[in-house]
């Protein structure tokens, strides 16, 4: 994986320590294994724009070739649940296959959605979701490839604030945005 | 009768020069202390130097007047030592030669005390001198005292041949004039750091080369460099705290403990074998140690429940490892960074 600017993602030390590839039996231990795992989640995802991670897939950052160990599901989903329970996660079902990850928190992303409107003078004007997320003007910026549920997530937070209206519609083409002063 | 003038003239002769005192040498007993006289002017007392016979014993004794002279100028008292010590232990009949007897053995045991003091004062003169030969020393040499960590090792040990403790106290002429306390504690609170910043990933011990290390790079700046005897001496000062730190030999490896926990020699046999490969097996362990299975579990329990230790299922030959983070140094580093 590459991002927009190339620069590779450098992997802590404990991604290349085996142990931390096995969820510890030990209470402190695992509560600090489960902090390092939980900022590297974030900071991965950041760094690579990642926006849901799906469990059962093959997530890059869940397992390290060089010393030949994976996470297993439980350990994936200790980890993940630790991120939901701080606000810096959701689960998208019940079975907890689908995870999204908000390495921007949903206020942020509000907050980063209408100063973005603002800079491309949209202030008072109308946009539909899709355009928010692979629109010519969101690219090169975070909103690029935004998971919608995130965006739905940021758009309502922006209608609370009194900053936008939404128009829903029947699908993500009929959804859009009014930004209001 | 021109004979009997010859031998008394031999007499008178001799006699004369025993009466001048030290300046009487005799053959072969080194020469050289020709200004000594004067020191036993009394020193005839009670002696009668009659015949030959008696003169080789006079010049013993002289001779070791002189010595004792000698001494005595370079203590620098002009104490005589009450040498009206009797030449000749003749035994003599009667009360005189008792009470003569008595007085011999005062005088030896005046001579002994004095000979015993004033050897406790060359002690003490020359320990000042040599400590103020050593303060000399230290300020010539204060910038390789700070600068090479061998030099220092040596000038510690050569301070402690002395009874001087240059890190006893921050006050004071050592600490003033070296700055050395302040070397070692500021080292000491460096280390203090790294330990800290380091727990998280060994459960509070470390390498002493891994530390070492660390400090080297943490110094760069400063360019000063840090031996482990350095180490060793600021981790000793850091004991003053409490019980938090202390040096473990591990094998031929040294660690510092920066938590209470007590090691008991099983623990100490299972690092020592983890350092070899970062980790160890149970089997692993029953192999090498002869270990009963309970004893291997137990000690793995405890190592696992203060932190020193963490499992790892992930082996392809499906073998539990249990890794000792402390033994895999190269994430040290990476760490403390991570932490700052």
């Amino acid at each position: 994986m590459r991002t927009t600017d190339g620069e590779a993602f450098s992997l802590p030390y404990f991604f290349h320590y085996p142990p931390y590839f096995t969820l510890q039996p030990v209470r402190d231990t695992r509560e600090k294994q489960i902090q390092l795992w939980k900022d590297l989640i974030l900071n991965y995802c950041k760094h690579y724009k990642v926006f849901a991670i799906d469990v059962e897939g093959d997530f890059p950052l869940f397992s390290n070739s060089e010393i030949e160990r994976r996470l297993n599901t439980e350990a994936k989903r200790v980890f993940l649940s630790a991120l939901v329970s701080e606000g810096r996660a959701e689960w998208l079902d019940k079975a907890q296959r689908r995870c999204l990850i908000f390495w921007r928190r949903v206020e942020d992303w509000a907050g980063y959605i209408y100063s973005w409107a603002d800079s491309n003078a949209l202030v008072g004007g109308v946009a539909t979701m899709e355009e928010l997320r692979s629109g010519d003007d969101v690219k090169g910026t975070d909103l690029e490839g935004i998971d919608i549920n995130i965006l739905r997530k940021a758009m309502k937070v922006l209608e609370q604030r009194g900053k936008a209206v939404l128009f829903r519609g029947t699908s993500a083409d009929d959804e859009g945005i009014k930004f209001l002063n | 009768m021109l004979e009997a003038a010859k031998t008394e003239t031999w007499r008178s002769a001799e006699q004369l020069r025993v009466k001048e005192g030290a300046r009487v040498m005799p053959p072969g007993s080194g020469g050289g202390g020709g200004g000594v006289g004067g020191g036993g002017g009394g020193g005839c007392n009670g002696s009668e130097i009659h015949s030959a016979k008696v003169l080789p014993r006079v010049y013993v004794l002289i001779g070791c007047k002189h010595e004792v002279a000698n001494l005595l100028l370079l203590g620098g008292t002009s104490n005589p030592l009450g040498l009206g010590v009797s030449f000749r232990m003749k035994k003599r009949p009667g009360i005189a030669g008792l009470r003569q007897r008595t007085d011999a053995r005062n005088q030896f045991e005046t001579l002994g005390k004095n000979v015993a003091r004033f050897k406790m004062d060359q002690m003490r003169e020359q320990l000042a001198t040599f400590r103020s030969n050593l303060e000399d020393f230290a300020r010539k040499h204060i910038n390789d005292i700070r600068r090479n960590p061998t030099f220092r090792a040596q000038f510690h040990e050569m301070c402690a041949n002395c009874g001087v403790d240059p890190l006893a106290s921050n006050k004071g002429f050592w600490a003033e004039l070296l700055g050395i306390g302040d070397f070692y504690y500021e080292l000491g609170v460096q280390i203090v750091d790294i330990c800290l910043a380091t727990r998280v990933h060994n459960g509070g011990l470390i390498d002493l080369n891994e530390l070492q290390s660390l400090l080297a790079s943490k110094n760069r700046a400063s360019r000063e460099s840090v031996s482990e005897d350095d180490c060793l001496r600021a981790i000793g000062k850091l004991k003053v705290l409490g019980n938090g730190f202390e040096v473990l030999s591990v094998g031929r490896r040294k660690l510092v403990r920066s938590v209470p926990t007590e090691l008991s020699t099983d623990h100490n046999a299972i690092l020592e074998l983890a350092l070899e490969r970062g980790y160890v097996t149970s089997p692993g362990v029953v192999a090498r140690l002869g270990w009963k299975g309970d004893r291997v579990a137990e000690a793995f329990r405890t190592l696992l429940q203060d932190g020193l230790a963490m499992v790892d299922d992930g082996a392809a030959d499906g073998i539990q490892r249990l890794w000792i983070p402390c033994a895999e140094g190269k994430f040290s580093s990476a760490v403390l960074e991570a932490g700052s």
